[in-house]
């Protein structure tokens, strides 16, 4: 067949098909959408079924005592019908805060780092590595928390700081031996998050149109400026959904943290105090809540509280992040 | 010419000329900006970029040398008590006082519960992104779509294992292979479905257009996208996977643990994370080397599925246009 | 059939006016040029005729485009059916994610054709854009692997393999090295009398080379639409002769 041949062929009068399939491709098109549109709903429904479930279990012990009363006192005493929900939250709230306050910043500084003054050979190998650790599995955090940061902070992190800084405030005070605790639980939770936000933070850098950077280099920038410049006016949303990520593996994390923070049900006052964040009661007592009244719904209560402190957390940042994005990265 | 743009031209080229002009200006006005001071700035300018990189450069350091010590760890703690036993057989009557056997019974659990749990949100993920990029677009119910599953990402796993333990008491089912996948696919499904996002915003606009120019119907776009998602939806699904074999909070109520081997949809399985737990709750010295041991094992399975991930990346791109 | 129209046609984009009012009749079986400089709404024109502007949610359309005397915009009409009637080339070679083979029997695969007819459609389709002889060997190769050139020599086989009445040029020859252009010019230069080709340019030279009727546009308006011989000999509209004479745009 030569070049002309097959155009005349092509070309022929009446070549043009009838679409005698067009109404069934319409059919499946029709179904599919359907289909998918439910499944659509059905995701948005299974959230409000876990909450939902939750809330029935946790109505027996909040129609008997409030949620306000629940949240406020300090006495756990199972047996006696007492669920006080007070040292666990503020056990989360120390662990959480430990974690953060060790990891976000020099997190962002690592991810930015990587996005901006390594060369592209460096992060090929780089980036897989941050991969690797994102996805290690908590109870090999715990482990290691227990083998190396537990004795780190038993024989010279706790006597140091003890014998420099307790004498300041009681929040450094070398109160528990062990090196079970606040301090132990936060490092292992920041070095979990860690990964988490160099990862996301250096995605969202290298999502910066390269025009930008040369852009404001060409304008006598150093480049250290124009990192600050992309990071203030277009990276901004992004870097805080990171954070909002790592926050939410810290705070909800379970086996890592129940392995090394000592569970004691007492609110921390020293960040060497044992403390028992949320996660780990429920972790720790879903053998026996059948056994004793009111205990699961307390548990699942518990549970709740997780899930609401999650939940406003993520709406709220989704709302400043839509705000940031909307006003050109500026608050 | 047409009056209007010639002057619209004329004002353009003076308004670039003023501000030309007005720079000329600035630079040579003494006071404002003599070399001296301008390379003095330009000095403060260096030095803060450099305190800024070292600062970075220390927390990259400090922080390779505290990750790359767990990996250094664990290997170190766990090769001592890894043995063949260990891997292919379950443990015996006494394996937590020291006893023989191994944890062959925990690696298998594991590796249907994610297996399990991966393909259950595959199913529901797939669908629900093609559904987000072929049909809905950037509409508000797409944007709902993905806030739910941010949040579902969000929400710690032990509170899926919660509800899941709440459900089991519902359906009346004990603890066993099919609620552990059901709560685990609650953790894994936010996680496929917006990687899958991601990659599949990564897509060009062109090639919708070119799908829809040569008269695809929408479904029909759904599966070209899904071809040039490919690469990008293996390394998403082995993602999942591993992050469901690593979650041990979710399964904890739901799977229980079994020193059996899995046998069947309806019996109690163990999985490694809590195999790990459970070692090292134990008082033996000799247990928790066992532990370590797991831990290791856990750790380059997921080492492993880290590594095909990447590779796969460019074996199944072939097709993929960039 | 190929008859394809527009009628007082207006595209907004968000609240910004892109295409204000236009009304053109393209001949039937001719190559006409849509000329102006960028940014007139020359691609917005093209793309609105084949509802492809759909794909922009900010996007508002008013007005009518006749296809065989039958508006596609009117409630109720396949947007499926329209868009295989008329194919588009776009500004990029784009080639699907699969093997050359597969890029050219896609849109027939879709139409429900059987295996055997695929493969004569694609062989006579690859004969027709002269692409048969340099990739008979690598039918399954990814068509990825090929040049800028081939590319956008596949895209146009696939586009035709569909057997649409009208095709749309997007700048098609843009992106591609001056030889590739050539290339794709003789092309389309021998559909002229099977197909009504409506193309996009900002290459006066080329229109001069292609176009049996022109149509300028500036600023989202039509200035002014002729046969190319009156077009070019001799312009109506100020405008026109000045963006000719290379004074504006």
């Amino acid at each position: 067949m030569t070049r002309d041949e097959s155009l005349t062929l092509l070309t022929k009068p009446h070549a043009t098909t009838t679409f005698n399939n067009l109404p069934r491709r319409r059919l499946l098109d029709a179904a599919g959408s359907a289909l998918m549109q439910l499944l659509q709903w059905l995701i948005m429904l299974l959230l409000a079924v876990v909450a939902a479930t939750l809330l029935v279990r946790a109505l027996p012990i909040i129609q008997q005592v409030g949620v306000f009363e629940l949240l406020r006192s300090e006495s756990w005493h199972p047996m006696a019908g007492q669920f006080g929900l007070a040292p666990f939250i503020a056990g989360s709230v120390a662990v959480t805060t430990v974690a953060m306050a060790m990891c976000v910043i020099p997190a962002i500084l690592c991810g930015v780092y990587m996005a901006e003054y390594t060369s592209t050979r460096t992060r090929t190998w780089l980036k897989p590595l941050i991969d690797l650790l994102v996805g290690i599995p908590s109870v090999v955090y715990g482990l290691w928390g227990i083998l190396f940061v537990i004795p780190l902070i038993r024989n010279q992190i706790g006597p140091a700081v003890d014998s420099t800084l307790g004498w300041m405030s009681p929040f450094f005070r070398q109160t528990n031996p062990s090196g079970y605790g606040v301090l132990a639980a936060g490092f292992v939770l920041a070095l979990m998050s860690f990964p988490l936000i160099v990862a996301v933070t250096e995605e969202v850098m290298r999502s910066v149109p390269q025009q930008m950077r040369e852009s404001l280099l060409a304008l006598g920038a150093t480049r250290w400026e124009t990192t600050k410049c992309i990071v203030r006016h277009a990276a901004l949303p992004g870097v805080l959904a990171a954070v909002v990520l790592g926050f939410s593996r810290a705070f909800g994390e379970t086996l890592a943290v129940m392995m090394v923070v000592g569970n004691v049900p007492r609110a921390p006052t020293s960040i060497f105090d044992g403390a028992y964040p949320l996660p780990a009661l429920i972790a720790n007592n879903y053998s026996e809540m059948m056994s004793v009244p009111l205990y699961d719904s307390a548990l699942m209560m518990a549970a709740l509280f997780l899930l609401v402190v999650v939940l406003s957390f993520n709406v709220l940042a989704r709302l400043v992040i839509n705000r940031l994005t909307n006003r050109g990265g500026t608050l | 010419m047409n009056q209007q743009s010639s002057i619209s031209n004329l004002q353009s080229q003076s308004g670039a000329k003023g501000e030309g002009r007005r720079a000329e200006r600035n630079r040579q006005s003494p006071n404002l900006q003599s070399p001296v001071s301008q390379s003095l700035r330009l000095n403060r300018r260096h030095l803060e970029e450099r305190i800024f990189v070292a600062l970075m450069r220390l927390c990259m350091v400090g922080a390779a040398v505290a990750l790359s010590m767990i990996l250094a760890v664990i290997f170190w703690r766990g090769v001592g008590a890894l043995s063949i036993e260990m891997l292919t057989q379950p443990p015996r009557g006494s394996f937590y006082l020291g006893g023989g056997g191994g944890i062959a019974n925990a690696i298998a659990g594991s590796m249907l519960l994610a297996l399990g749990a991966t393909a259950v949100a595959f199913c529901l993920a797939t669908p629900l992104v093609l559904y987000l990029h072929a049909y809905a677009g950037r509409s508000r119910v797409a944007n709902w779509v993905r806030l739910t599953l941010d949040v579902m990402w969000g929400i710690p796993s032990i509170v899926y294992g919660a509800f899941g333990f709440s459900l089991m008491i519902v359906l009346g089912l004990r603890a066993s292979l099919l609620a552990g996948i059901i709560a685990l696919s609650f953790v894994v499904l936010p996680i496929l479905a917006r990687t899958l996002d991601e990659v599949m915003r990564m897509i060009p606009r062109q090639l919708a257009e070119t799908g829809f120019a040569l008269g695809a119907t929408r479904l029909e776009m759904a599966g070209l996208l899904l071809r040039q998602a490919l690469p990008g939806l293996f390394t998403a699904l082995l993602l999942a996977f591993g992050r469901g074999i690593g979650d041990a909070a979710s399964v904890l109520f739901t799977a229980g643990y079994t020193d059996n081997m899995p046998s069947g949809l309806f019996a109690p399985v163990a999985s490694l994370p809590l195999a790990v737990f459970f070692q090292l709750g134990t008082p033996f010295p000799a247990v928790h080397a066992r532990a370590y041991a797991s831990a290791l094992v856990l750790t380059v399975i997921i080492l492993v599925i880290s590594l095909v991930a990447h590779l796969s990346m460019r074996r199944l791109g072939r097709h993929v246009v960039r | 059939m190929y008859s394809l129209a527009v009628q007082n046609l207006n595209v907004w984009y968000g609240g910004q006016q892109a295409l204000k009012n236009i009304t053109v009749d393209f001949p039937e079986r001719r190559i006409s040029a849509i000329i102006g400089p960028s940014g007139c709404g020359k691609s917005t024109l093209l793309k609105s005729l084949n509802r492809l502007l759909e794909l922009n949610e900010s996007v508002r359309v008013e007005g009518r485009v006749l296809l065989d005397g039958e508006d596609i915009y009117a409630p109720g009409v396949d947007v499926v059916e329209v868009r295989s009637r008329i194919g588009l080339l776009a500004q990029k070679p784009f080639p699907l994610p699969m093997s050359i083979f597969d890029n050219v029997a896609y849109g027939l695969r879709l139409q429900g054709r059987n295996k055997r007819e695929i493969a004569e459609i694609v062989e006579a389709q690859l004969q027709a854009v002269g692409l048969w002889d340099e990739v008979k060997d690598r039918l399954k190769a990814p068509a990825t692997g090929l040049s800028g050139g081939q590319q956008q020599r596949l895209c146009l086989a696939r586009t035709l393999a569909v057997r649409p009445e009208i095709l749309l040029c997007d700048e098609s020859t843009a992106s591609l090295d001056p030889i590739s252009a050539r290339g794709i010019e003789e092309l389309l230069a021998a559909l002229r009398t099977h197909y009504t080709v409506i193309m996009v340019t900002h290459d006066i030279e080329q229109a001069r080379r292609l176009a049996d009727f022109v149509i300028f546009m500036w600023l989202g308006e039509l200035i002014e639409q002729a046969p190319a011989g009156d077009f070019f000999d001799a312009p109506a509209a100020e405008l026109t002769q000045a963006y000719l004479a290379r004074r504006i745009g």
